[in-house]
């Protein structure tokens, strides 16, 4: 049996927790395109995350204080088998890795033993950061403003170091070749239809130039782009949606964007696609 | 102990004595504050028991270094520079030139990507830029850097070393890596006045030159000719820097918002810069702006990166320049037997 480890990164709400619920479901049903082998023993967590999403709510941030709930799970495959592990890995531990450059040698080890990374980020996150402007820096150099503003980190800059740590730590995939990234852009189905049609890559690329530049250049990882709606639509604010949600079979919820033939983007519903592409040939 | 406790009217600080007449021991409001205070967000817990002890809850855990991304020492430098091409501009000028504002100016150009037709790949100093922009970190009087630094610690004080950044060309992909020292405008001054350049040396190994002036000098009568005179010697001590290397050098007037210096006043500068065998261009910038109507933040600042650059695009990049390469020669071996000095 080989075990390949999967890193989820991003900020405290970028919809890490949300997505391992839903793709649980996705796993157990087994329609897509990689299936879990048996039930999990441990499946606790997952089964309270995804308890909130069946009663039509988005599951709360993750809680700190109740020690590691890593996801694991066998999944059936045309070669041996293989498990999936999710470590679990919470958005604040990501922003405190940035803000001081060090990690505890438990989460290095995790990202050393995985190949494979997904970096989850928000469409109109509350907590993205814009960048620096001139405004703000004109006054912070000559002494004006807060601490608390000298002290913020824009969303992109965090992003960007994000990806020197996971090439600085993944491993290569058991073939040799590098690791792979999955850039997930979340809460997809909040943008209009004319930047929804323009597909994530391109909403990466006006929201944050930084991290798109960053991620071209990346020789170290192999990048692919996602975009990603766990069940459809939002549940807290859209309360017609919630309605639908709640009527329809859970499993006909949600959708991912892939690029397909002729760089054209497509949703489909298959939400194991981006773990799929990230443990697959 | 903690003497907190949850209900404000309570005396138990000052008097030990619980208002509800509640076992300070067991009260529930103060047992409710004292966990809030203990709690801390990060890894480790501290439990007061009763002795007033404090008791970790979990064993502290060793902490791995991803690395910092301040700016590079030299060993970083030369390492970079063994790995792939990377043009190197010195930035000189007094104190309060704008060396500082021209370099925040441009990482806030780059990161909302306005410099056209070039984009942000990687630097490896990101949060020094991001901290440098943000009046976080500057140079402590009293406690300026006096020498390259070596290793890079992230401080309070900021280290002299090397910004990088990697920018890609839109048009066809190529790629460029910039190397800008971060420098206090003393060094500049101690090169005029006493012809310290020691400290300089890897001016030897800069592909482009800007001698950053303050655009305000030149325009008032009074001081006009003091910073004339004061750029003129610094070209010739560079002269004598840099012995046959004739790196590209521009002029860079700052403060273009608040007016652009006549040609006139220039034409000493660029007689004397002919003098010593340069071949200077004049780019005046407004690194920021006080009048934005007028005058956009950064103006100038696209052309000047790109007037640099170009240098580096014709460049063929397997076959450098014997001299530059011999310098750089120079370069490594004086880097390496500073770091030797410093053990």
């Amino acid at each position: 049996m080989s075990r390949r480890g999967v890193v989820l990164v991003g900020g405290p709400d970028a919809g890490k927790t949300n997505y391992v619920a839903r793709l649980w479901h996705a796993l157990k049903e087994r329609r897509g395109a990689i299936h879990a082998l048996t039930i999990p023993s441990n499946i606790a967590y997952v089964e309270e995350m995804i308890a909130h999403l069946f009663e039509g709510r988005f599951a709360p941030r993750s809680d700190l204080g109740s020690g590691r709930r890593d996801f694991a799970i066998e999944l059936a495959t045309d070669a041996d088998i293989t498990e999936l592990v999710i470590p679990d890995c919470s958005g604040e531990l990501w922003l405190e890795a940035v803000r001081s450059c060090e990690i505890d040698a438990g989460w290095m080890d995790e990202l050393q033993r995985s190949d494979g990374a997904a970096l989850f980020v928000r469409v109109h996150s509350d907590s993205h950061v814009d960048p620096l402007d001139w405004i703000v820096s004109g006054d912070l150099m000559i002494g004006l403003g807060d601490d608390e503003r000298r002290d913020e980190m824009p969303t992109q800059v965090s992003l960007c170091e994000l990806v020197r740590f996971l090439e600085a730590s993944l491993a290569d995939r058991p073939d040799g070749s590098s690791p792979r990234l999955a850039v997930v852009v979340s809460a997809y189905d909040l943008l209009d239809p004319e930047a929804s049609g323009r597909g994530p890559e391109a909403y990466i690329t006006r929201q944050y130039p930084m991290l798109a530049g960053r991620l071209r250049d990346s020789e170290l990882l192999d990048v692919r782009f996602f975009g990603l709606s766990a069940v459809g639509g939002d549940l807290m604010a859209d309360e017609t949606y919630r309605s639908t949600f709640l009527e329809r079979e859970f499993c006909d919820s949600g959708w991912v964007v892939v690029r397909e033939q002729g760089d054209v983007w497509a949703r489909r519903p298959d939400v194991t696609l981006p773990i799929a592409w990230l443990v697959g040939e | 102990m903690s003497e907190t406790c949850d209900v404000a009217e309570c005396t138990l600080a000052q008097t030990g004595k619980c208002v509800m007449n509640n076992a300070p021991e067991t009260c529930a409001n103060r047992v409710a504050a004292r966990k809030q205070n203990s709690r801390s967000g990060g890894a480790q817990d501290v439990i007061e028991n009763e002795l007033g002890q404090p008791v970790v809850d979990e064993p502290p855990t060793t902490r791995v270094q991803l690395g910092l991304s301040a700016s590079l020492g030299t060993a970083e430098v030369v390492k970079l520079m063994g790995e792939r091409y990377a043009t190197m501009i010195g930035l000189l000028g007094d104190p309060d030139a704008g060396k500082t504002a021209c370099l925040v100016s441009i990482y806030l150009l780059v990161s909302q990507a306005l410099i056209e037709g070039l984009d942000f790949a990687d630097s490896r100093s990101l949060q020094a830029f991001e901290q440098i922009a943000r009046g976080a970190r500057r140079w402590e009087s009293g406690a300026r850097p006096t020498e390259l630094t070596v290793r890079t610690q992230l401080t309070d004080n900021r280290q002299a070393g090397f910004l990088h950044l990697r920018l890609r060309r839109g048009d066809d992909g190529e790629r460029f890596d910039v190397l800008l020292p971060d420098l206090p405008g003393e060094w500049t001054s101690d090169l005029v006045r006493t012809a310290d350049a020691e400290r300089l040396g890897f001016l030897a190994s800069a592909d482009v030159l800007w001698i950053m002036i303050d655009g305000v000098s030149l325009l008032e009568k009074e001081k006009r000719q003091g910073t004339i005179h004061r750029v003129q010697l610094l070209i010739e001590r560079l002269a004598a820097l840099l012995r046959d290397a004739r790196p590209k050098l521009f002029f860079v007037p700052t403060r273009l918002d608040r007016g652009e210096p006549p040609a006139a006043t220039l034409a000493p500068l660029i007689a004397t810069a002919q003098m010593h065998g340069f071949d200077p261009a004049v780019v005046p910038i407004a690194s920021f702006s006080e009048d934005r109507a007028a005058v956009t933040p950064g103006e100038g600042i696209a052309r000047l990166m790109r007037l640099s650059l170009a240098g580096s695009l014709s460049q063929d990049v397997f076959w450098p320049d014997r001299d530059r390469e011999e310098s750089r020669h120079a370069l490594r071996y004086r880097l390496f037997t500073n770091d030797e000095a410093q053990t």
